[in-house]
């Protein structure tokens, strides 16, 4: 499986799983499983604690699945590797091609030839009817989409990222005792805030 | 750009977190175990906002952050993304192979 394991963590909204568990079950499935379903603890910047470790609460929707079972989905927190890997799974299961490290450089369609595609780094070309440009921030499709590129400027901010295998951290016995795992061997994320 | 593969050095944030009054040494400690490249500095990027996200004639479809990128901190960009993708293919199912431009219009407006 190539997909590289960059990306740490990000949520996924209930409304997304609600969607999989109407439309693509297997893959409602593999999300509940690696689903880090993490409880919530909020801190001041200097350490306090101001609530929590507790269930997430916020965003959780109840719904009724087309066979009449009463369903709840809280917000998801996902692996950026797992969750990509649960799509191309069931991308592939669905019978759908997948070509890896063929670099895209640049996006055409033609209204005569009632096509779309794409430019291959090794010059080739690949048409179909419809080209979803999901690219990300370092697009190649404002080109053909906006007829110029989109300028982005510099905010003088910074977030810094990591994530790394938790035997790293705990290694540390000072570290080890300040974040234990819950009961159950449950984990949980805390927020600090302030400001400085 | 924003960037998985620019880094910054441990130290800098040490730096940064020894301007917090108050910031207690157990989170210092904590920051201190993380492993050497590993602390990604995602510069925080404006753009203009945009209303389009479709080429002219509809059949080129910018989803997720291509079309619009959000704050790692706002905790909706993957699903803003995912949302793009149901709406466009339920667009085009609807639309059929020979309204590809009018669904990928209605796609654009609705999103």
């Amino acid at each position: 499986m190539r997909c590289g394991n960059l990306g740490d963590f990000f949520s996924i909204g209930p409304n997304i799983l609600r969607h999989f568990h109407n439309f693509w079950p297997d893959l409602a499935a593999e999300c509940e499983r690696i689903n880090q379903d993490p409880w919530i603890a909020f801190y001041k910047i200097t350490g306090e604690r101001v609530s929590g470790p507790e269930p997430v609460s916020f965003g959780t929707i109840n719904f009724a699945l087309a066979d009449g079972t009463e369903k709840t989905i809280p917000f998801q927190r996902h692996n950026r590797p797992k969750f990509v890997a649960a799509l191309l799974a069931q991308a592939r299961g669905a019978g759908v091609d997948i070509t890896f490290g063929a670099q895209v450089v640049d996006y055409f369609e033609n209204g005569e030839r009632q096509e779309a595609g794409v430019l291959l780094e090794d010059g080739s070309r690949l048409k179909a009817d419809v080209v979803i440009a999901a690219d990300g921030v370092g697009t190649k499709s404002n080109k053909v989409v906006n007829g110029h590129n989109i300028r982005a400027y510099p905010s003088g901010f910074s977030i810094f990222r990591t994530a790394f295998p938790v035997g790293l951290a705990i290694s540390d016995p000072d570290i080890r005792d300040r974040w234990p795992l819950l009961e159950g061997g449950k984990s949980y994320v805390e927020m600090w805030g302030g400001c400085v | 750009m924003e960037s998985w593969s620019q880094h910054v050095d441990v130290s800098k944030v040490l730096e940064l977190t020894s301007k917090i009054p108050g910031f207690p040494d157990i989170a210092n400690k904590l920051i201190k175990t993380t492993p050497p490249g590993g602390v990604v500095d995602w510069e925080i990027m404006w753009r203009d906002p945009r209303e389009n996200w479709i080429s002219p004639l509809g059949r080129v479809v910018q989803v997720g952050d291509s079309a619009h990128t959000f704050l790692p901190s706002s905790g909706s960009g993957a699903t803003q993304a995912m949302e793009d993708a149901i709406s466009i293919t339920t667009c085009l199912q609807i639309g059929g192979r020979c309204n590809i431009g009018r669904a990928s219009q209605i796609h654009n407006k609705l999103r």
